[in-house]
């Protein structure tokens, strides 16, 4: 093709491919594919059940929930109980005003008993369906092991009385002496005592701390705009109307909302300071290497049609892709800038060597680096983090686009010769005494790091390195949820099944585990007031055994002392379901407990489309987890998810081994075995250094220590490529090879200072790798005996 | 008027002046202790206290009252303990965070403080340090004298605690507190009687520790 066609053939396919790209990002939305939801973070179909527990909690009204605390300061001299009541007032007003609100769907002072003694109406009024299945059974067991020889329905009568006599001289007797004609069988005292710890979760009068307590749920997802912005406007709002009353109420607040705002402002942030900075450093590296450092903006396009495609590329395969690829993807830069420094640095032959012939000479390099990185990152498609599959095709599509682009764009440019400053084409000085045993004593040195150090390294995943810490929000968030209950010293358990019936015949196997487990520690859950399935359905059977029960009770209580008479209301709701002929179904008896459930305790008890579950409160602090046959899961999730990114780092480990063991078999291929080997040695050597550094620094790695690793590797196996290319032409290493990497090491020398934790770790192992490939490059020469042999300068 | 008609009206309003209960004194934060100020202050500065008890619970259901014997303890700093011993061992201690239950088998249960639950084994606090200027605003307060016995009247202001708690008496001699009840009823009360007691009593560290947190 003649120079001037392929000049204009270039620019049109750059114009089109740039106009297709940007109306690709504009026709995208990109606003609406971005996530900063962790849990995008994680595969939707993930298999690990306590994940999806919390991709559920994440998602239903649990997460919708906001707790706040209103303290409004004593007068001079006013008692403590007024000051209390008109925290109180202050408290309801605040409920009542956020109530208002369109973002808000229930907002409940906790001095408001209503939920409190909605749930214990509806239990009181269905005691016989819900506690007496298990209450008859559990006598049961004791008549059948006590070996007794009275009948059962005696047994079972003077069983009764005897209890009810016992009871009635214990200190709680007093407060329910109301309801014990209409149950003696003390169904409901019996349940009180065992609940007693979610009892005590709630403050008592609303007030704890000398705050005065409103429990809220928002209607929006915490984790969506709508959540966010309107839910703050409307806690303002409240205060603002609180103040009109009480000027001097102060309010302390926490919600999944509050954290997931932070975070996303904090990434955003990062994102656009990362991504500038990242982009300086490269030019700022470039100009300082060239001669006419304002030539540097011939490298820009290539870096802007990288990013332009990786973007496209990514939005276009994923309706969701978290900040963090993007955040992570400012790397680009320092990458995609290597194939223009590679093609500009490139001297002519002769003066007027067309672009095509110079290009030729380079293209076997080129594309052996480029694809060969290109096929390692694809390898990563496989993996089952979302994160790490959008980030192998970011790169992936990025490193395409940057040799593309950077192809066209010099093909059509009419000077594309950059002319390098002397500094950064001379080379270490070996004929100095200790230049090549110095040489040779560094690599060693090196070697004994890369063998010994990597033996240290400690792995550690943990979920929340992904977000940027947010300490002040989060001695906020303890200070609110201390004052609602929520310490150390108790752990929440969910058992979870994908019907009622399943996930409370899972919490009955939870509870023995936990007998057993933390003997001594009392565990209350709502699914106490449920019974199993099977005791639902053994219920009528029980009873037909228990005909004559009504007069034997009777008579046993009035051998205690007490007046049977008395018991009337009893004696009435046992003889109905004596006789009842229509039972409602399990599923529609425990959607009753459901559907009394109002504000805090709603969170007690779940019931949804193929996923409910019943939480435990456990007075004790976390400790052992309950074996995976009882589908519970503690509240440490985190832990869970850690444990899983442990999990996902495996696998990362596996798919980043094949992809290099394909990254090397290709140079293999294109450069034969011993060459390959040579050219294989130095990204391998500058990984495991890197590794083993970090080992004697007694560094903890992580996941993404892992993707840098294998991004670092692929980087340095560009510069071998490159330095097995000029050593093969007996020329020296093109000034090309340091200016990537010093490129290269300034952009991921800025992630390294990113505040997102698992950014930071990225940052720093692609530098040191990239840096200690360098090192090697520069090294190897002065270390090998011969005095440079050829040293054809390079211009 | 006909005779034998004044006569009668003369006898009914008298018979009625003599069973008209004495309404005794009306204590409140503004008019404070009056006259009753040094058996306050006497009944207040008592400090620790350790005295046998004997509790009748009545129920309406019940033909006969339940016996409960124990031990109370009030320790000015730590509260109120109740030891109950028989018919079973429990301990019940009451004190600013709220109510605590042990049972015989080492079992506690934490009621926070201002449940309603057992708000009159909660106010049981104030009123056995005579804590006035705590109670006045729960409590309508009465102090009746006959020689040197008294009866202090406490009633709940809040209508809904008022029926569930009923009224309050304390009564004693001298300096000694002898007798509570809990009313709600005649049928529904609980009856305290207060027997030996050792004021300024000094508990020791392992009394502390099983009888007060």
């Amino acid at each position: 093709m003649e120079p001037g066609r392929q000049k204009w053939t270039a620019r049109m396919i750059l114009l089109a491919a740039a106009a297709a790209g940007l109306a690709c990002l504009w026709r995208l939305d990109l606003k609406r594919r971005v996530s900063t939801d962790v849990l995008d973070l994680v595969p939707t179909g993930e298999r690990s059940p306590e994940l999806s527990l919390v991709r559920s909690l994440a998602g239903q009204e649990e997460a919708r929930i906001i707790l706040l605390s209103l303290r409004v300061p004593p007068r001079p001299g006013e008692p403590g109980g007024a000051q209390a009541l008109r925290g109180n007032q202050a408290a309801a007003l605040l409920a009542g005003a956020l109530a208002g609100s369109p973002s808000i769907a229930e907002a409940i002072p906790l001095s408001d008993s209503r939920p409190r003694e909605a749930l214990a109406a509806a239990i009181y009024s269905r005691r016989l369906d819900l506690l007496l299945p298990q209450w008859l059974e559990d006598r049961r067991r004791e008549f059948d092991a006590s070996g007794a020889g009275a009948p059962w329905s005696a047994w079972l009568a003077e069983r009764t009385a005897a209890d009810l006599e016992a009871y009635l001289s214990r200190p709680e007797a007093m407060a329910t002496q109301d309801i014990i004609t209409a149950d003696p069988l003390l169904l409901v005292p019996g349940l009180v005592g065992r609940m007693g710890g979610l009892a005590a979760s709630a403050p008592a009068e609303g007030r704890s701390g000398g705050a005065s307590l409103v429990w809220a749920r928002t209607r929006a997802s915490p984790l969506t705009e709508e959540g966010q912005r309107p839910v703050f406007d409307a806690v303002d709002a409240a205060l603002s109307r609180v103040r009109g009353a009480e000027p001097d109420a102060e309010l302390a607040w926490t919600g999944i909302a509050r954290f997931a705002a932070a975070s996303r402002a904090r990434i955003e942030h990062e994102m656009a300071t990362l991504n500038l900075l990242s982009l300086a450093c490269v030019v700022a590296v470039t100009a300082a290497c060239i001669r006419r450092f304002h030539r540097a903006l011939l490298l820009a396009p290539v870096v802007a049609g990288s990013l332009l495609g990786a973007w496209v590329a990514t939005a276009a395969a994923w309706p969701r892709v978290h900040i963090l690829v993007f955040v992570v993807g400012s790397l680009l830069a320092g990458v995609a800038i290597d194939y223009g420094f590679y093609l500009c640095l490139q001297p002519r032959l002769r003066p007027d060597e067309p672009y095509a012939e110079r290009a030729s000479r380079l293209i076997r390099p080129l594309l052996a680096s480029a694809l060969t990185t290109v096929i390692g990152f694809s390898f990563l498609l496989w993996s089952e983090l979302p994160l790490i599959r959008q980030l192998g095709v970011f790169v992936s599509a990025g490193l395409v686009c940057a040799l593309g682009t950077a192809l066209l764009w010099f093909a059509q440019v009419r000077d594309s010769y950059l002319e390098t400053r002397p500094f950064i084409r001379r080379r270490l000085p070996s004929r100095f005494a200790w230049g090549p045993g110095g040489a040779r004593l560094l690599l060693v040195a090196g070697a004994a790091v890369a063998l010994i150090g990597p033996w240290r390294l400690k792995w550690r995943d943990d979920i929340r390195e992904l977000e940027i810490p947010t300490p002040a929000l989060q001695a906020n968030d303890a200070r609110v949820r201390a004052l609602f209950g929520d310490t150390g010293a108790r752990t929440v358990y969910l058992t979870r099944g994908s019907t009622p019936a399943e996930a409370r015949s899972s919490l009955e196997a939870f509870l023995a585990w936990h007998r057993a487990e933390f003997s001594g520690a009392a565990a209350s859950t709502l699914g106490d007031a449920v019974p199993t399935e099977g005791q639902w359905e053994r219920l009528p059977g029980q009873l037909e055994a228990l005909g004559g029960f009504e007069g034997d009770l009777r008579a046993a209580l009035g051998r205690h002392g007490f007046e049977p008479g008395a018991f009337g209301a009893f004696f009435d709701a046992w003889r109905a379901q004596l006789g009842r002929r229509e039972r409602p179904s399990y599923g529609a008896l425990v959607a009753g407990v459901d559907a009394a459930l109002q504000g805090p305790f709603s969170s007690l008890l779940h019931i949804g489309p193929g996923l409910c579950w019943f939480v435990t409160i456990a007075e004790h602090a976390p400790g052992a987890e309950p074996p995976a046959a009882t589908n519970t899961s503690s509240d440490s999730q985190l832990q869970s998810l850690n444990q899983l990114f442990s999990r996902y780092r495996v696998s990362a480990l596996r798919l980043s081994s094949v992809g290099l063991a394909f990254v090397g078999a290709s140079v293999f291929a294109l450069y034969g075995l011993r060459r390959g080997i040579r050219i294989f040695a130095i990204p391998a050597g500058a990984c495991l250094f890197t590794f083993g550094l970090f080992g004697l620094a007694g560094a903890t790695l992580n996941l993404f220590n892992l993707l840098g690793a294998f991004l670092g590797v692929c980087l340095s196996h560009n510069y071998a490529i490159f330095f097995a290319e000029s050593q093969g032409r007996g020329e020296e290493p093109p000034p090309s090879i340091r200016m990537s990497a010093f490129a290269a090491a300034s952009s991921f020398g800025v992630l390294a200072l990113s505040r997102i934790p698992v950014v930071s770790a990225l940052g720093s192992t692609v530098a040191v790798i990239v840096l200690s490939a360098l090192a090697i490059t520069e090294l190897a020469p002065v270390a090998s005996a011969a005095p440079g042999p050829t040293v054809r300068p390079v211009r | 008027m006909r005779a034998p008609a004044a006569v009668a009206l003369v006898l009914a309003c008298l018979c009625a002046a003599r069973g008209a209960p004495d309404a005794g004194t009306l204590l409140t934060a503004e008019t404070g202790e009056g006259e009753w100020r040094p058996l306050v202050e006497s009944l207040a500065g008592k400090g620790a206290v350790r005295a046998e008890f004997t509790e009748r619970r009545f129920f309406p259901f019940r033909r006969e009252a339940m016996i409960l014997g124990g031990v109370l303890r009030i320790s000015p700093e730590r509260g109120l303990s109740l030891e109950y011993t028989s018919p079973e061992r429990s301990v019940l201690i009451a004190d600013a965070a709220g109510l605590l239950l042990r049972d015989a088998g080492g079992r506690t249960r934490e009621v926070p403080s201002g449940s309603r639950s057992l708000a009159a084994i909660e106010s049981l606090l104030p009123i056995m340090r005579f804590d006035l200027a705590a109670l006045y605003p729960s409590f309508v307060i009465r102090a009746t004298r006959s020689g040197p016995e008294w009866t202090f009247d406490f009633k709940p202001r809040d209508p809904e605690a008022a029926a569930s708690l009923g009224s309050i008496t304390v009564a004693g001699e001298g300096t000694d507190v002898r007798r509570l009840e809990f009313r709600r009823s005649a049928t529904q009360r609980v009856e305290i009687t207060v027997g030996r007691t050792e004021a300024g009593a000094a508990f020791t560290p392992a009394e502390i520790k099983e009888f007060f947190r």
